[in-house]
């Protein structure tokens, strides 16, 4: 049975033990997305941190798609698919927070408002850097890219295989990213 | 690297610091787990439609003159006539090589046949590296938008001064394609569009070919953190900003999704989150006589079937009278297998459906660029560009495949409508 499980998005799906290949002895050469997890723990927090603004909520992120995972996921067709797998894990996760977080900011005052209306109290107090608060206004293919690609330091395919999409996709998304920041950057300078 | 390139690592690093191993919570070891059922726990989703992405990879080939942008170009007579309300031509991109160099092929083709009636070029700048993995690295992102004359085009590129590196910023343009009324000849100019750099993804131009409906971002000036998507018109040929309406305090509008010119250049239509729902979207149609403002009060909700954000960039057209609903409709297989799509056909005004234009079978997985959709719809409505997943048209429920861009969507590039009529 082939197994192509790292082909799919994960977190609609869950199989189980005799379709994923265990039942037919294919068990032995998966590898543990827990120790993964574990591996690479501070990285996936550090980069759901960046995409969600908080190191709080980045944990949580980190935590749910840890455990959503580990209910899913039994194996992958390439081992080296596995920390792909999990950083797109933990993407579809910080997914939910922007969801989230733009209902609330539907409730907030206007655009130019006074710093009540600020949309992630945690995450504009402690943005600083112009650069950072650009980013988190990119639309939000754009900003993943981007992230993987300079937090990350990802090449085209290695995002493509996160993001689940095309090559040109990533090289597109990464050049109109970077269009918008310098266009904004250049703004703020004026 | 250049020095946003440098930013972005050393304030990404800096921001990454603030996460430490001795200060995050460790990891919780989930419940043991009960093995054993054979079960899907939750349907694949149905995903909404994209409009497809079909921009060609031809190096070396593909048909290109040497007739650089800013030119007019003889075009051969078209050999059948198109069927009767269907537009005369289509016009479709692709990118080539041309000394090193990646061009954007602008073919003007037959609707009845899809014969290549002539063909102009647009230079990029863009270097194409040496390695073959890393061509077309900075990827030159395309659009091409058509007036209700069916003659009349903008089409959105980008262009470098100077050979750079991996993932510079490209600056925008702008270049209206004209096909003379006879048939006999197409010129290409560049028009002096100053718009924001990474805001021409998605541009769309009006039915009469004077206005180019632009998406924007605006930040305030005091949060900068605190930014809002918005759609801004600029008037042709002068590139001046003419209005722009801004919804505060939401995503940006999805680039890959151009607002559409409906009800005669009166109105746009664009995408955006639902408020109520946050999985989910709803097409909105703006009135363009409206000054400039909130992008929402000045807009009306209008029905449609579930779009879901994340799971798919969700594509429609609405017809130009404003009543129909044309978008995809993806089955839940509810197993590993084939998948069946359909182009649908919806009220505007109930959000059900009217009928099926087409019906297709694909193999799983579906991805955002392994998709159905239509990229472009004559004036009147009833004759459509789709791919689904081959290139072709689409009049009365009967497909035709038509050549112009690749069969394969593997060799898809750049988001964008790369064709249309």
């Amino acid at each position: 049975m082939q197994r192509w499980l790292a082909d799919r998005r994960l977190f609609d799906v869950t199989f189980s033990l005799a379709d994923a290949g265990q039942a037919d002895g294919q068990a032995a050469d998966t590898v543990s997305l827990a120790d993964l997890f574990r591996q690479h723990h501070l990285e996936l927090v550090r980069l759901a941190m960046i995409m969600v603004g908080d190191l709080a909520t980045a944990e949580d992120v980190v935590q749910d798609a840890f455990e959503r995972t580990h209910r899913g996921w039994l194996g992958l067709r390439e081992p080296s698919n596995g920390l792909a797998y999990v950083r797109s894990s933990v993407l579809n996760g910080c997914r939910s927070v922007h969801r989230r977080t733009a209902v609330a900011r539907k409730h907030l005052p206007r655009l130019a408002g006074s710093s009540a209306a600020l949309p992630d109290g945690a995450a504009a107090a402690d943005d600083r850097s112009e650069l950072i608060a650009a980013l988190r206004a990119l639309a939000r293919r754009q900003r993943e890219v981007i992230v993987l690609r300079y937090y990350l330091d990802l090449d085209v395919a290695e995002i493509a295989e996160v993001l689940r999409v095309a090559p040109g996709t990533v090289r597109s998304n990464c050049a109109r990213g970077l269009a918008t920041l310098a266009r904004v950057l250049r703004e703020d300078e004026k | 690297m250049n020095d946003l390139e440098e930013r972005l690592r050393r304030d990404l690093k800096t921001l990454a610091q603030r996460a430490q191993s001795e200060t995050i919570r460790p990891l919780r070891e989930p419940a043991p787990r009960r093995v054993g059922a054979v079960r899907w726990l939750a349907p694949l989703a149905a995903v909404a439609a994209v409009i497809a992405v079909i921009s060609a990879v031809t190096l070396g080939r593909g048909m290109v003159s040497n007739q650089p942008a800013n030119g007019t170009v003889s075009c051969r007579p078209a050999s059948a006539g198109a069927p009767a309300g269907m537009p005369p031509y289509y016009v479709a991109l692709h990118e080539a090589a041309r000394n090193n160099r990646i061009v954007i092929g602008v073919t003007v083709r037959s609707s009845a046949s899809g014969a290549a009636l002539c063909s102009l070029m647009i230079p990029t700048g863009v270097w194409i590296p040496q390695r073959a993995e890393a061509t077309l690295q900075d990827g030159v992102p395309t659009t091409i938008t058509a007036a209700a004359d069916d003659r009349t085009f903008a089409i959105s590129a980008f262009k470098l001064e100077k050979p750079v590196k991996p993932f510079t910023p490209a600056v925008p343009t702008v270049y209206l394609l004209r096909i003379a009324a006879n048939g006999r000849s197409a010129r290409l100019g560049q028009l002096p569009v100053n718009a924001p750099t990474g805001s021409l993804y998605a541009a769309s131009l009006s039915p009469d070919g004077r206005r180019l409906a632009i998406q924007v971002v605006e930040c305030s000036p005091h949060i900068p953190t605190y930014c809002g998507g918005g759609l801004e018109v600029i008037s042709l040929p002068s590139g001046s900003a003419s209005k722009v309406w801004l919804a505060p305090g939401t995503e940006p509008l999805d680039d890959q999704e151009p607002a559409q010119w409906v009800d005669g250049g009166r109105q746009l239509l664009f995408l955006v989150d639902l408020p109520a729902t946050p999985k989910l979207m709803g097409y909105r149609v703006l009135n363009v006589s409206s000054p400039s403002g909130s992008l929402i009060t000045n807009s009306r909700l209008i029905p449609s079937p579930p779009l879901y954000r994340y799971l798919s960039s969700p594509a429609a057209l609405l017809t130009p009278d404003g009543t129909e609903l044309i978008s995809t409709e993806y089955s839940d297989p509810g197993h590993l297998g084939n998948e069946t799509v359909k182009l649908v056909e919806f009220s505007a005004r109930t959000g059900h459906v009217l009928r099926v234009l087409l019906t297709v079978t694909q193999v799983m997985p579906m991805d955002d660029d392994n998709i159905c959709g239509v990229e472009s719809m004559a004036a009147e409505g009833s004759h459509f560009l789709v791919q689904c997943p081959g290139f072709g048209r689409l009049d009365n429920g009967r497909f035709t495949p038509l050549p112009g861009v690749p069969s394969s969507l593997a060799q898809a590039l750049s988001a964008g409508d790369n064709a249309a009529w």
